[in-house]
């Protein structure tokens, strides 16, 4: 007979810290144990975090500049197909192609490329948008947006045991730990 | 107990600047005897030279005092341990560069090596001319000369004394108060600044070049020139990067420690010099007027044209992109090579703004060399010795010393 699940799927598990300095030492320890699939939720932004994470580089600088260097490259070749190839205007005797004249143009064109980059990336690599998340089944986290600094280790982590990970956290001296249902 | 620390930690910088001195001293007059055999040879020449190193070293002091006035007025922390070069360089308008600018007003009453406008059968024959002579004359650009450096010297001085008050107040308190106190007649100082410097580049730059006229080139100057003065400073303070006073704060690590202003604020003036001076380009290009587009045809023919792309893509492009990474702010030494090529480049761009008014191509005299780098040793070992009347970064600044500990 197949193994049938009872209760809910494992999200992932939980642990409640009080303040940064702990958290920042938390994720340290959890990124040294080898962990990958996990994340820190916090009231507000903490230096050093990312790097306490082991976060390597962040994608949305570089999605910004080449949507800028594209926007860049289309503005300016636009303006030079429509008033050299498609429909050659002679002004004042310039030449079809008269740069100067196209800096404004390009220069919008990457800002505005640029700010696309920046917002769909942002939402994009944040996962924005998202209208469930499981880390809001457990009570405690709703104190997340004020006072709490919480670490979630994720089931999809492939270094990932209930029984292991709980031990894990419960060496890091947090407040709570909680199993997170998906 | 701070103060002893901080005079142990400034001996070996203080030991490097003392021996550089006399180098500076023996080239820079060594190079000027150089530059004095042209006087009987060639005099106009000579002259040219020398007015186009003092176009440059008097451009690079009036950063310095453009950048002091803004450093007081706002009161920046990332400028602290800037500060002290940029009040060495700016009181230097008195007396080094009055004095430096006598030869120039030599040539205007004697020589008429430089001005066009001082050539008398020039203007008679020219309408345009003697409309301007109202302005373009002989007395009234060496009484307006004098004038402009006595007010930039008041502001310099006055700076220059309340900061040394400020090292002298002994708590921190009474430093604080002071320094508050300048910030208000900094941000005065600097709309006189503004408006006195405007006049000063159209007597000394644009009135080369006497039929042509832009409401940019003061704004284009002021830009390029604090950035060569910022770039200068940091210059000194990254070569200094491993000497025990500047070690601290240069390696500071915090988040919003003192790198990553200094590369934002060069990347700021680079980009704001390139918008200023495409702004100039554009318009004359749309104006098509000859008045206007002069300026360019002499410095886009016989050879100029080469040194017209090397500065976007120096003073631009390799800029925009080094210091936009934010990887350079991190790295010391990749800072100092980014100020390094700006330091370069403007050099090479006042040379290309100044030069191609007297030859049609591209030339380069043995005589604008030796005058360049003999008004320079001048201008750094009085800079330097300035810099060693006090102590080398503010005192009783408690914004500094949370990071010099």
């Amino acid at each position: 007979m197949a193994h049938v699940e009872t209760g809910p799927k494992l999200y992932g598990l939980l642990a409640e810290f009080e303040t940064p300095e702990q958290l920042l030492e938390a994720a340290r320890r959890t990124r040294d144990a080898g962990y990958r699939k996990f994340d820190c939720y916090t009231p507000f932004p903490i230096h050093g975090l990312t790097a306490a994470m082991g976060v390597k580089e962040a994608k949305v600088p570089w999605t910004v500049f080449i949507m800028g260097l594209l926007g860049a490259i289309g503005a300016f070749s636009l303006q030079a197909w429509t008033s050299a190839v498609d429909y050659p205007l002679n002004i004042g005797g310039r030449d079809l192609i008269s740069w100067p004249y196209f800096v404004p143009i390009t220069f919008e064109g990457m800002v505005l490329a640029a700010a696309f980059g920046a917002f769909f990336g942002t939402h994009i690599y944040n996962r924005m948008l998202a209208y469930y998340h499981p880390v809001f089944n457990v009570p405690q986290f709703a104190r997340a947006s004020t006072d709490r600094f919480f670490v979630c280790i994720e089931s999809k982590d492939p270094k990932f045991n209930r029984d292991e990970a709980y031990r894990f956290l419960q060496s890091l001296n947090p407040i709570s730990i909680a199993e997170v249902p998906e | 107990m701070a103060a002893t620390t901080t005079a142990i930690s400034e001996q070996e910088v203080r030991q490097r600047i003392a021996r550089g001195r006399p180098i500076a001293l023996g080239l820079g007059v060594l190079s000027l005897a150089v530059w004095a055999t042209g006087l009987a040879t060639n005099a106009k020449l000579a002259m040219q030279g020398y007015h186009l190193a003092f176009f440059y070293w008097m451009g690079l002091t009036l950063g310095c005092l453009g950048l002091t006035l803004l450093l007081h007025a706002v009161r920046g922390r990332w400028g602290l341990p800037l500060i002290r070069i940029f009040e060495s360089g700016a009181t230097l308008i008195l007396p080094v560069m009055l004095i430096a600018f006598l030869p120039v007003l030599y040539d205007v009453f004697v020589t008429h090596g430089i001005f066009e406008w001082t050539h008398k059968e020039v203007v008679a024959q020219d309408p345009v001319l003697q409309a301007k002579r109202p302005w373009l004359n002989e007395p009234r650009f060496a009484i307006a000369g004098v004038l402009y450096m006595l007010i930039w010297a008041y502001f310099a001085y006055r700076l220059w004394n309340g900061s040394k008050q400020e090292d002298e107040a002994g708590d921190p308190v009474k430093a604080e108060f002071l320094s508050r106190q300048r910030s208000g007649f900094a941000a005065f100082g600097i709309v006189v600044f503004m408006l006195t410097f405007t006049l000063a580049m159209v007597d000394w730059g644009q009135s080369l070049q006497p039929h042509w006229f832009s409401t940019m080139y003061a704004v284009i100057m002021v830009a390029g020139f604090g950035l060569n003065a910022l770039a200068l400073a940091l210059y000194m303070v990254l070569s200094w990067r491993d000497l025990p006073l500047y070690k601290s704060i240069v390696h500071h690590e915090g988040y919003e420690g003192y790198r990553r202003d200094w590369g934002n604020f060069m990347f700021t003036l680079c980009v704001f010099w390139s918008y200023v001076s495409f702004s100039q380009l554009l318009i004359t290009y749309s104006g098509n007027l000859y008045e206007f587009t002069q300026f360019y045809l002499r410095r886009n023919l016989g050879g100029w044209q080469y040194i017209a792309y090397l500065i976007p893509i120096f003073q631009f492009f390799v800029p925009f992109f080094w210091f936009l990474a934010p990887r350079t702010k991190w790295i010391p030494k990749q800072l100092l090579v980014g100020v390094m090529i700006v330091l370069a480049i403007r050099v090479v761009d006042i040379f290309w703004q100044i030069k191609p008014m007297w030859s049609e191509t591209l030339s380069i005299s043995l005589y604008d060399i030796a005058a360049f780098v003999g008004l320079g040793g001048v201008w750094f070992y009085f800079m330097l010795g300035n810099l060693l009347k006090r102590s080398l970064v503010p005192k009783n600044e408690p914004r500094l010393l949370e990071t010099a500990h």
